[in-house]
């Protein structure tokens, strides 16, 4: 098995969720797949190159397709967000660790998701949804930057009517003549509403660096340990495992150390904003 | 380990004799060869082509294991698309590597073979035999023995050569090796051989002028990231990347596609690729997290240090290349000495 | 639909069209994706824009030039600086240290009719999508200009420095081992380290490369023996008028 040399997979259909984010369904066309919550693949368009993308879809799924959300910010996302369904691209993976599932066993959970980081913590919710007894409260906090940068829309009814859960959203503004009944400000605003237990959770938060960075400020402040707070990193990658050196973090591989990270693990390393 | 295997010894011919023999075997053989005021590992075909006084090479025997830049795989796009590997590399044989160079191969193998394994790297580092050469000289900027990477070698060679003044003392590494030496019908060195290799090797740990002690450097390093030396180090960096460009243990690599003009059909290309240059850390919508120089002077010399994601596969063997080819003329020691609180 | 390409020069030594024209054996492939609408060098059929695509070639030194390049980047979806001359002024831009008068008067016999401004790289006027560096810029650099406008790409052209490349073919280092004033540690690459290739130091052609330490290169430079002026002039040479160097430059 050459890891380099990707797979190939089929766009099956796309969503439109925010003006710069799109959620591809890819069917893998050569034989099995399986992943876990959180972690990611390296998705090629040949002849531009490759991106590390966060798989949003649910684990159970995979056998079918897998999907990804991808915001449009570079080279590959462009050129991606140019294809049709029935268009192929290159899949190396999956890649990383992904999220605490079986740690969180049992334990209440909240979850903190900012932009299109929430296309990572899809599916941990998705996971709850199905498998909800294996969890106990659940609260999903997500914020991004207008009501219309929120991904994935179409769900949120079913995520804010977990049992023993909540969906809190916020924006950071409201465009004028948008209708938004939700908060205003930043998601670390939503903190003061979570009721999850301190002393017997996991957080888990995915999102840009300088969210995440006040999120853990403000759970430390409230009791959580750096130990039960989760975040998934985002670095550039050039290989996903492990060999290139771009993704360091210190002493840390994101690509195969993470993408997955507890604050513990992250706080003495150089080089980030947390 | 001298003692328990068979040692031979040869003349200048006879080393002569194994580079023929070598590539009348189908090894493309590759030795240090001076050139200008430089060294260079080139394609020989004799030892006479070989400087078996050289000190170190502008770049180190990786260029032959994991060269600057490589082919991953062609591709075409078609329907969809389809993508071909690379064919086989061909048997090449190092000849004179450096103990300091040895052991960066032997961490860039350990490095490379962990899971998944780089089946470029490993391809061509199975068609590889290491012919080792014991050191004759140490100079100002050489610190492999406070790295404990040399002037003593055991491992990491098919045969060690070692230069006795009277005649060459040849020690197998390895099965392959031994057969090799078999084969030339070299006679067996008698222990004169390994008690003269010993005095130079003596010689040499005497001469030693640089240090850099391994112990406990790595934590302290971690445990000094806003010491001042970092950003007064930096102020001279220039970010040239030349000292992880010809660090023996430096591995990080660039990944891109290459598309024909036909945009049809091209290539993925892997390229050296350096953490001292400002796009390596850079993020999309051009973030950066090592946007300040000191940043990527630090985490290069963290990584040297043993305390990057490398851990000991991509830290220092003592070569001296980094500070040879340093336009700034930034020493990786004199930093590890400010931190250990000398200067 | 192929791209329509227009090819332009204002003052320059068309060195840069010429490595365009020598591409020879790839020209028949290019010329399956693009259409010249408009390259006088080249051909005498000149269609008027829009251009997906403007080669602009040379800086900017005259009033009329100035309404030129304007009127391109208007018929022109892409626009790019092709060389040093209209990346930053280039080796024309030299004459911005000295009086217009005294500059007009070396070069021609009878200045009187000379109308000049100030050199600058066409960014002085019109937004430039791409640079394309270098004295000429390789031919390698062009065609991935050629390949990312049409694939709706932002085109590879690192900015990293010489020494990248030049440590690729294994140059012995001029700088340190034979203390010749090398810019390549500030020079973005691209070139393919060829000065360095043949035994001769990087002019810096390429102009700066994306954080050049500037202050250390000048001490580098002195150390090695440089002059001030003779370091004044290594930086001025080709980029001077570049926003990074014209501080060492003394603009």
């Amino acid at each position: 098995m050459n890891p380099y040399v990707p797979r190939i997979a089929v766009i099956e259909s796309i969503v439109d969720e925010t003006p710069d984010i799109k959620t591809f369904r890819l069917r893998i066309t050569d034989g099995g797949f399986s992943f876990v919550p959180g972690q990611f693949v390296m998705v090629s368009v040949l002849g531009v190159g490759e991106s590390a993308i966060s798989i949003s879809s649910h684990p159970d799924d995979a056998e079918k397709f897998i999907e990804i959300s991808v915001r449009k910010v570079g080279n590959v996302t462009g050129s991606l967000f140019r294809l049709k369904p029935g268009d192929k691209v290159g899949v190396r993976g999956p890649f990383g660790n992904g999220w605490p599932v079986d740690k969180a066993v049992g334990k209440d959970l909240l979850i903190v998701g900012g932009g299109c980081g929430q296309g990572a913590l899809r599916p941990l919710i998705l996971d709850v949804l199905r498998h909800r007894d294996r969890y106990g409260r659940v609260e999903i906090l997500y914020g991004a930057r207008t009501p219309q940068d929120l991904m994935f829309k179409y769900e949120h009814d079913v995520w804010a009517s977990v049992p023993q859960g909540c969906l809190l959203l916020t924006v950071d503004r409201v465009p004028p003549g948008v209708e938004w009944k939700h908060n205003v400000g930043v998601v670390t605003r939503l903190f003061e509403h979570v009721t999850v237990d301190p002393a017997n959770s996991l957080v888990c938060i995915c999102g840009p660096e300088i969210m995440m960075h006040f999120a853990v400020k403000g759970l430390l402040s409230m009791g959580f340990k750096g130990d039960q707070i989760y975040l998934s990193m985002e670095r550039r990658m050039k290989c996903g495992v492990g060999k290139c050196g771009h993704c360091q973090i210190g002493g840390k591989y994101v690509c195969k150390d993470g993408p997955i990270f507890t604050y513990e693990e992250l706080k003495l390393e150089p080089d980030k904003i947390l | 380990m001298g003692g328990a295997s068979q040692l031979f010894k040869t003349d200048l011919e006879g080393l002569d004799r194994l580079i023929r023999k070598l590539r009348s075997g189908g090894y493309v053989v590759y030795g240090p060869v001076k050139q200008g005021r430089s060294w260079f590992f080139l394609e020989i075909d004799s030892v006479k082509q070989v400087d078996l006084n050289y000190v170190r090479t502008v770049l180190p025997p990786k260029k032959l294991l994991h060269p600057p830049r490589e082919k991953l795989f062609e591709f075409k796009l078609d329907d969809g698309f389809e993508v071909s590997e690379k064919p086989t590399p061909s048997a090449v044989a190092l000849f004179g590597v450096h103990p300091c160079d040895l052991k960066a191969i032997e961490r860039q193998d350990e490095f490379f073979s962990q899971t998944p394994e780089d089946p470029y790297y490993l391809a061509r580092r199975r068609n590889t035999l290491i012919i080792g050469l014991t050191c004759t000289r140490v100079d100002e900027n050489c610190f492999c023995l406070s790295r404990g990477t040399g002037p003593e070698v055991s491992t990491g060679f098919d045969i060690l050569i070692t230069d006795v003044g009277n005649g060459y003392l040849l020690e197998p590494g390895s099965a392959k090796g031994l057969e090799l030496l078999k084969s030339l019908g070299f006679q067996e060195a008698g222990d004169e051989y390994l008690e003269a290799k010993q005095k130079l090797i003596e010689e040499l740990k005497k001469s030693f002028t640089k240090h850099m002690p391994s112990e406990g450097l790595a934590e302290l390093a971690k445990s000094l990231l806003d010491h001042e030396v970092w950003k007064e180090t930096a102020e001279r960096c220039l970010s040239c990347g030349n000292c992880s460009l010809v660090c023996p243990t430096c591995y990080c690599f660039d990944v891109y596609d290459v598309l024909e003009l036909n945009l049809r059909s091209g290539v993925r290309v892997r390229e050296l690729d350096s953490c001292q240059l400002l796009e390596y850390a850079e993020v999309a919508l051009g973030g950066n997290f090592r946007r300040n120089r000191f940043q990527r002077l630090r985490h290069w010399m963290l990584c040297k240090f043993g305390a990057a994601g490398g851990g000991l596969y991509s830290s220092c063997v003592g070569c001296g290349r980094c500070i040879v080819y340093c336009p700034a003329s930034i020493d990786l020691t004199e930093v590890a000495g400010r931190l250990r609180g000398g200067g | 639909m192929k791209l329509k390409v227009g090819v332009f020069k204002f003052t320059s030594c068309s060195g840069c069209q010429v490595e365009l024209i020598r591409m020879n054996e790839q020209l028949p492939e290019l010329l399956n994706l693009v259409e010249f609408k408009y390259w006088a060098m080249a051909s005498s059929k000149l269609e008027d824009g829009p251009y997906d695509l403007a080669l602009v070639e040379g800086a900017i030194s005259t009033p009329e030039c100035i309404e030129e390049v304007k009127a391109i980047r208007e018929k022109s979806r892409v626009l790019v600086a092709l060389g040093d001359c209209a990346v930053t002024g280039g080796v024309p831009s030299i004459r911005n240290w000295m009086s217009q008068r005294e500059a007009e008067t070396i070069v021609y016999p009878k200045p009187g009719c000379i109308r000049s401004t100030r050199v600058y790289g066409i960014d002085e006027y019109v937004k430039v999508d791409y640079y394309l560096k270098g004295c000429p810029p390789r031919l390698e650099n062009i065609l991935e200009v050629f390949k990312a406008v049409i694939l709706g790409v932002k085109p590879r052209l690192r900015q990293h420095p010489v020494c990248v490349e030049c440590k690729f073919y294994e140059n012995e280092c001029l700088l340190t081992t034979y203390k010749q004033p090398c810019m390549g540690p500030v020079t973005a690459a691209g070139c393919g380290a060829i000065c360095p290739n043949v035994g001769r130091v990087c002019e810096g052609c390429y102009g700066p490369m994306s954080d050049p330490n500037i202050a250390s290169m000048v001490e580098r430079l002195k150390e090695i023996g440089l002059s001030d002026d003779e370091i004044l002039r290594k930086f001025r040479k080709y980029a001077g008028m570049s926003k990074l160097y014209r501080e060492v430059a003394k603009l």
